[in-house]
């Protein structure tokens, strides 16, 4: 590797430094950058990869810088965005081979990156249509690079693999139903899922309305924080979002007085891996040595995160996709298409059931949150698993236990619209069969609606103590 | 409860305008419609007809919602 290739390895915040300061060329870095895409492309981090376009950004943003001019610290970075958001002059798929057009507009999101001076790389692999589930990929199977017979999470896999594997500086990522996190924990990154009307949804197809979310994707979490800083804020575009004024993130050492609320039910009772269990028990070490105050909380429905979730998520989807499914069938991954069409028959009474259910779950998370600062979960029970070839839901009993199961540990809080982020905090054993040398773990960091910062807080004290963040996958053993 | 079987599963299909590829497709659907209705039924709280649904919650800034 050339030496600005071993800079790609950094964080984006190292990377701001060099660049703002004009040590680094931005040409030179986004060049690397692609460089490193193409030679990793089995990955299929990418879909589009817009070489010529990402130059020609970085040659404005280092003219710009050149003369003085310093929009901000994301000048002249290199960062790609899941293609489910538009991207101005670029294709949008949504992972799909439905879907298939050049935007005429950014999404507000993407354009806030611009604005800020970021370099568009590309757009970014991810699940049919934001979905999760499906098991062929048009655009071809997302790997995980820490091992790549295993997922890479979903629905952001692409964004996941491209920040784990350097193939950009961060990535924007969109999250439902845990679609930034569990990615996220998989690949060993950084990921926050925002409170829900923080960042505008505008340029991005919906999966489903009322728990859609955009969020960075990242090595670090003041990585995390410099990016959801740049995208945050209002929207005319999107009349949810929130006109609460941004409070910049100040690291801050140590966590004295933080009061750290774990959800028993997250890991008792052979809720997550005895690796998992493990990995969380030894970050609460860290988080005690740092001053928090660790407690139990408990969040009595949170078993029952997975169905509330995916059942009101699917039902959404299914109505977003009535007039596709019906015309064009044959072009959905069959894992989508039947799991679209099982949505589609849900009775509306079960729907409204679920929004109760859901109201109760979110009133359990804000009591939880009112005694505590920050609640923690296993972001993922357990580590990443072996690609899928078929659905599995082989009988009635094996859908309600993987499906509904399968996001339990995150449902509850994008249930709740909370922001919640997704924290590396170690490896699993090693597979005795040698396919890994450990699989990335992640702490879930969920905080009071708006209260990102104190997110930040907590995962960037841990980061400063711990350098899980700190490793890399090796791509050319 | 007792089970939707395939054959009533692809007719609510009918109905919605949608029609399985395969009889993978039809029995996949059927399980995942059974196993759902099973366990949304099966939920219970005391506390149910108390809540009212909601879908958005942050649409009165300041926190009035919270």
């Amino acid at each position: 590797m050339s030496s600005v290739e071993d800079l790609t390895l950094r964080s984006a915040v190292e990377l701001s430094a060099l660049l703002t300061s004009g040590e680094l060329s931005p040409v030179e870095l986004t060049q690397a950058f692609i460089n490193r895409a193409k030679r990793y492309a089995r990955l299929n981090a990418y879909i589009t990869l817009d070489e010529e376009g990402a130059l020609q950004q970085a040659a404005r943003a280092e003219a710009e810088i050149k003369r003085g001019m310093i929009r901000g610290p994301l000048q002249g970075l290199p960062v790609a965005v899941k293609d489910q958001f538009d991207a101005k002059g670029l294709r949008t798929t949504a992972g799909s081979k439905i879907v298939d057009y050049v935007a005429d507009e950014d999404a507000t999101a993407v354009a806030r990156l611009r604005e800020a001076g970021a370099v568009i790389l590309g757009k970014l692999n991810l699940s049919e249509f934001a979905l999760g589930g499906n098991v062929t990929h048009p655009y071809g199977i997302p790997h995980n690079p820490w091992d790549e017979t295993r997922q890479a999470g979903q629905s952001s896999s692409g964004s996941g693999i491209a920040v784990a594997a350097s193939l950009c500086a961060a990535a924007l990522g969109g999250d439902t139903a845990g679609s930034i996190r569990g990615p996220s924990a998989w690949c060993g990154i950084t990921g926050l899922r925002p409170t829900w009307g923080r960042v505008s949804r505008n340029g991005a197809w919906p999966m489903a309305w009322f728990m859609d979310t955009i969020g960075p994707m990242t090595k670090t979490v003041a990585d995390a924080a410099m990016i959801f800083q740049s995208i945050a804020g209002y929207d005319s575009k999107d009349e949810h979002t929130s006109s609460r004024p941004l409070i910049p993130f100040e690291p801050s050492r140590g966590l004295e007085g933080i009061r750290v609320g774990v959800v028993r039910e997250s890991i008792d009772n052979g809720m997550a891996t005895d690796d998992v269990v493990a990995g969380v028990e030894e970050a609460l070490e860290v988080l005690r040595g740092l001053g928090a105050k660790v407690l139990d909380e408990t969040l009595p429905l949170f078993e029952h995160g997975g169905l509330i979730s995916n059942g009101l998520a699917d039902s959404e989807a299914a109505n977003i996709h009535r007039k596709l499914l019906r015309e064009r069938p044959e072009d959905y991954d069959f894992a989508s298409r039947r799991r679209l069409m099982a949505a589609s028959l849900m009775p509306a009474a079960a729907y409204v059931k679920l929004s109760r259910f859901r109201m109760l779950m979110r009133r359990d998370v804000m009591a939880a949150l009112g005694r505590v600062d920050l609640l923690v979960t296993p972001a993922q029970a357990e580590g990443a698993p072996k690609l899928p070839t078929s659905t599995g839901m082989t009988s009635k009993e094996a859908v309600m236990r993987q499906y509904f199961g399968l996001r339990a540990h995150r449902g509850p809080f994008n249930l709740s619209g909370v922001p919640a982020m997704a924290l590396p905090i170690g490896f699993t054993h090693a597979d005795p069969e040698g396919t890994h040398a450990g699989l990335p773990m992640s702490l879930q960091v969920i905080g009071r609606p708006f209260d990102e910062n104190r997110i930040f807080q907590l995962g960037h004290a841990y980061q400063e103590v711990t350098s899980w963040h700190e490793y890399r996958p090796s791509l050319d053993a | 409860m007792s089970d939707l079987t395939p054959e009533e599963v692809r007719t609510q299909l009918s109905a919605v305008g949608l029609t399985p590829l395969s009889r993978e497709d039809l029995e996949e659907i059927t399980y995942r419609t059974n196993a759902v209705n099973e366990a949304v039924l099966a939920l219970e709280h005391p506390d149910e007809d108390a809540q009212e649904p909601r879908m958005v919650f942050w649409m009165n800034e300041e926190g009035v919602n919270e």
